[in-house]
C-alpha cells in the first residue's frame, strides 16, 4: 500500500453525501485489517516466547515491549531511530505527535508502521482546503429505511489517526480535530461521543510551504505533546534504504503486530509508575521558567509544556529500562517537547533562527541538578538530604 | 551514613588539596595558529605604526615632553580617533567575551581574571575616548580665542619657543597615556600568546614537564579517590555511591574535565571519554549506579557498593598511572 491513492475524491463531493465513504479519508486500511482479529480481548503479547500479560506491566516489561515494537518498525522505516523513538515516546506518554518536515521523508509510512505494529485501528485524513469539520468528526444523516437521523462516525473515531498536512485546511476544520485531541470526545447535535481509547493523532505539516496553507496557531500547537523533525537520511542510510527496497521486491516491508490497544493502555499505565525525584521537578520548572525569561523568546512554554516534559521524560526512562527519571531524560526530550510551544521574537524570524536552536542553547545553559542531593522541594533548608533507602 | 557524611567527605578532599589552576591564563581556547599569528602581526603593525606616527607628528619634542601636536587642538580629530578606538576595542571586547563564554574548567582565580579583563576592555573602549574629548574641549575653553589665533603669528624663526600652557601639557599627557595603554595592551597580548603557546606545547608532551604542577594534580586526584573509597566503607550504600561518583567528578576536574553547570552525568561522561580521560565501561557503570542512587528509591546494598568500588579503582588507575592504587586510602 502506498497510503496515498485509495481515496481521491475531495471533500466537497463527499460533504454533500455524508452517507458515502469519505473521499479523503482512507477508512480502515489494511493496518487495521491486521489488527481487527486481535483487538481488545487479547491478553498476551510478544512474538512467541515469554508472554506478558497486559493487565499490569512493570516499567521494565513495558519498556521491553516498546523496544520490540521499535525494532520491528525500524525494519520498515530505515535510518530514523531518533524520530521513531520520539514518536514512540509520544504514544507511550498518551499524547499527540506533530511531524513537521518536507514531503517524501516517510512521515506517512512512519505513522502507518506504528499503527500496524502496535495493533491499533488506523485511519488517515488528507487535509484539504475544502475539508469540513463534519468530514473529520462525523455527521448525522437521514436513514430512509428507519426514517431517523443516524450518526455516522467520522474518521476521528479510531485509535491512531494520521492527519496528513494538517496546515492545508482552514482553522475551522483544524479546530474540530484539535478539540477531539484535547477532550478525546466529539460533541455533535448536543450528544457527546467518546473516542476510542487509546486515541492518538499523528499529524504532519509542511514547514516551508506558505501558499494555500493555514499555519496552526500557538494555542493549537500546544495541544501536541511533541514535535518531531525527521530530516534527510545520511548517504549511507539512504543507500541502505534503497538496497533494502530492491532486495525486498515489494513497496514496503510487511510488519507484524506486536501489541494491541489494551497493551498500549497498559504501557501508558506503566509510564505512571516511573518515579520522579524532587530535584528533577525543580529542573523541569527551571527549564520552563527559562523559556519565559529568555531574551529571544516572546511567549514561553505553558504549564502544559512542563507536564509534557515530565511525561515524555518518564516514557524515555521506561524505554531505557529504568523506572526512575534522570536529567538525561529531561534534556533529551526538552527540545521536541517545548520548541513548538514558544514564540520567538520577530527579529529572530528575519535572522532565520529557529525555536529548536534557541531551545537547544537554553537547555545547554540551565543548570542540571547538582551531584549531591539538595534541599527538598519547597523548603529553604540548607541541610543535605540523601534519598531514603 | 547520611548526606552530611557525603559533604564531610567532599570537604575533606577539598581541604587536603586546594585546587590548583589547570590553566591560569584567562582567555579563549587556542584559535588556529595561522589566524593567531595574523592577528598578532596586525596588532604589532598597528602599535608600531601609531607610535611612529606619534613621533613623526611631534618632531621638535621628546616622546613624553609637553608641547603642541599638529592635531592637538582639533577636537574633531580627537573625536574621530576616539570613535575609532571605541570601535576597535569594543570589537575586541566582544570577541573576547564570546571566546571566554563557553570556557570551562577554569579555577576561581582564572574566572575572576577573565571577568575583570572583560570589564576592563569594555571600560577602556568607552571611558578613554570620552576622557580625551573632555580634556581637549576643556583646554579649548580655557585658552582665550584671540590668544589662540595670534599665537602662531608671534612665533619667529629661531626665537625661543614660548612656554606651553597647561592645555598643551594636558594634551601631551593624554597622548602619553594612550601610548602607554597601547604598549600595555601589546605587552598583554604578547604575554597571552606566549602563555598559550607554552600551554599548547605542554599539552602535547606526554611526560609531565613541570613536576610541581603535576604533583598538585596527583595529590588532588589521590585525595578525591581516597575520599570516595572512604565513603564506600560506610554503611549507607546510597550515600556511599553518590560520594563515590562525586569523587570521580573531582578526579575528572583535577584532570581538566570539570563538570559544567548544565551537564548531566552522561554529558560529563561523554566529554571525559572523548578526551580519553575516563575508561568508558567503568565510567558508565559508576554513572548508572549514581543515577540509581540519586534519583530512585531502590534499595541498594553491598553488590552496588562492590561495583562502585571496582569502577572507582579502574578510574583511579586510568587517571593516574604513576600513582600507586593502594596508597591513597
Amino acid at each position: 500500500m502506498t497510503g496515498t491513492t485509495p481515496g481521491t475524491t475531495h471533500a466537497a463531493t463527499h460533504a454533500a453525501t455524508p452517507g458515502t465513504t469519505h473521499g479523503t479519508t482512507h477508512g480502515t486500511t489494511h493496518a487495521a485489517t491486521h489488527t481487527a482479529t486481535h483487538a481488545a480481548t487479547r491478553t498476551t503479547l510478544g512474538p512467541c516466547e515469554d508472554p506478558v500479560t497486559t493487565e499490569d506491566l512493570t516499567p521494565q516489561q513495558a519498556g521491553k515491549l516498546a523496544r520490540e515494537v521499535l525494532a520491528e518498525i525500524e525494519r520498515a522505516v530505515v535510518g530514523k531511530p531518533e524520530a521513531l523513538e520520539l514518536v514512540m515516546l509520544g504514544v507511550l506518554a498518551g499524547g499527540h505527535v506533530l511531524i513537521e518536515d518536507l514531503p517524501g521523508l516517510g512521515k506517512t509510512l512512519l505513522a502507518r508502521s506504528f499503527a500496524t505494529t502496535l495493533g491499533l485501528e488506523f485511519r488517515r485524513i488528507q487535509f484539504t482546503p475544502d475539508l469540513l469539520p463534519s468530514d473529520v468528526s462525523g455527521a448525522p444523516f437521514y436513514d430512509q429505511r428507519s426514517g431517523e437521523m443516524v450518526f455516522r462516525p467520522g474518521p476521528v473515531f479510531t485509535n491512531l489517526l494520521l492527519a496528513d498536512e494538517i496546515n492545508r485546511t482552514p482553522p475551522k476544520t483544524q479546530a474540530a480535530l484539535l478539540e477531539a485531541m484535547a477532550e478525546a470526545q466529539v460533541s455533535i447535535d448536543g450528544t457527546t461521543r467518546r473516542l476510542p481509547d487509546p486515541f492518538t493523532v499523528i499529524a504532519t505539516a509542511n514547514p516551508i510551504e506558505y501558499d494555500g496553507t493555514y499555519a496552526l496557531p500557538e494555542a493549537q500547537l500546544d495541544r501536541f505533546l511533541l514535535r518531531v523533525r525527521m530530516g534527510y537520511l545520511d548517504a549511507e542510510s539512504e543507500a541502505l534504504m534503497l538496497r533494502a527496497r530492491i532486495d525486498r521486491a515489494a513497496p514496503e516491508a510487511v510488519l507484524r503486530p506486536l501489541a494491541d490497544p489494551a497493551a498500549v493502555l497498559a504501557m501508558r499505565a506503566a509510564v505512571e509508575r516511573v518515579e520522579v525525584a524532587d530535584d528533577l521537578v525543580r529542573y523541569v520548572m527551571d527549564l520552563i521558567g527559562a523559556t519565559r525569561s529568555h531574551p529571544q523568546i516572546q511567549v514561553g512554554a505553558s504549564p502544559r509544556g512542563g507536564l509534557a516534559l515530565v511525561q515524555l521524560g518518564r516514557a524515555r526512562a521506561m524505554l531505557d529500562d529504568r523506572d526512575y527519571l534522570t536529567p538525561e531524560d529531561v534534556k533529551a526530550v526538552a527540545v521536541p517537547a517545548l520548541a513548538h510551544r514558544v514564540s520567538l521574537k520577530p527579529e529572530l524570524w528575519v535572522r532565520q533562527v529557529s525555536a529548536d536552536e534557541v531551545l537547544t542553547a537554553l537547555v545547554a545553559e540551565v543548570p542540571t541538578p547538582q551531584t549531591l542531593p539538595g534541599v527538598p522541594l519547597g523548603q529553604g533548608s540548607t541541610a543535605a538530604a540523601v534519598p531514603a533507602s | 551514613m547520611t548526606g552530611s557524611n557525603v559533604w564531610t567527605a567532599r570537604a575533606e578532599a577539598r581541604s587536603d588539596a586546594p585546587p590548583s589552576p589547570p590553566g591560569a591564563a584567562p582567555g579563549p581556547e587556542p584559535a588556529p595558529d595561522d589566524r593567531r599569528t595574523l592577528r598578532a602581526a596586525l596588532t604589532l603593525a598597528a602599535v608600531v605604526g601609531l607610535a611612529f606616527a606619534a613621533l613623526m607628528l611631534r618632531p621638535a619634542t621628546g616622546l613624553f615632553s609637553t608641547g603642541g601636536a599638529p592635531l592637538g587642538r582639533s577636537s574633531g580629530w580627537v573625536a574621530v580617533l576616539g570613535i575609532g578606538w571605541a570601535i576597535v576595542v569594543g570589537t575586541l571586547s566582544r570577541d573576547y567575551r564570546a571566546a571566554v563564554r563557553h570556557l570551562s574548567g577554569l579555577t576561581p582565580r582564572a574566572e575572576r581574571l577573565t571577568s575583570v579583563a572583560a570589564w576592563l576592555l569594555l571600560t577602556f573602549a568607552v571611558v578613554l575616548p570620552i576622557t580625551a574629548l573632555g580634556i581637549v574641549n576643556a583646554h579649548h575653553r580655557s585658552v582665550p580665542p584671540d590668544l589662540a589665533v595670534r599665537a602662531p603669528a608671534m612665533k619667529l624663526p629661531g626665537a625661543p619657543r614660548p612656554p606651553s600652557g597647561g592645555g598643551h601639557a594636558t594634551t601631551g599627557n593624554v597622548v602619553a597615556v594612550v601610548l602607554a595603554l597601547l604598549v600595555l595592551a601589546f605587552a598583554v597580548l604578547v604575554g597571552r600568546l606566549l602563555l598559550t603557546a607554552f600551554r599548547g606545547r605542554r599539552r602535547t608532551r606526554h611526560p609531565a614537564p613541570v613536576p610541581s604542577r603535576v604533583l598538585d594534580e596527583q595529590e588532588q586526584l589521590a585525595a578525591a579517590v581516597g575520599s570516595g573509597r572512604q565513603a564506600l566503607l560506610g554503611t549507607d550504600a546510597r550515600a556511599a555511591v553518590i560520594a563515590c561518583y562525586a569523587a570521580m567528578e573531582e578526579s575528572l576536574a583535577a584532570s581538566g574535565v570539570a563538570r559544567r553547570v548544565a551537564d548531566s552525568p552522561s554529558d560529563l561522561l561523554a566529554r571525559a571519554a572523548a578526551l580519553g580521560q575516563l575508561p568508558t565501561a567503568a565510567g558508565t557503570a559508576l554513572t548508572a549506579l549514581f543515577h540509581e542512587a540519586r534519583y530512585s528509591h531502590h534499595p541498594m546494598g553491598s553488590p552496588e557498593l562492590e561495583r562502585a568500588r571496582a569502577a572507582l579503582d579502574t578510574i583511579a588507575r586510568h587517571l593516574a598511572p604513576a600513582q600507586p592504587a593502594e596508597g591513597v586510602c
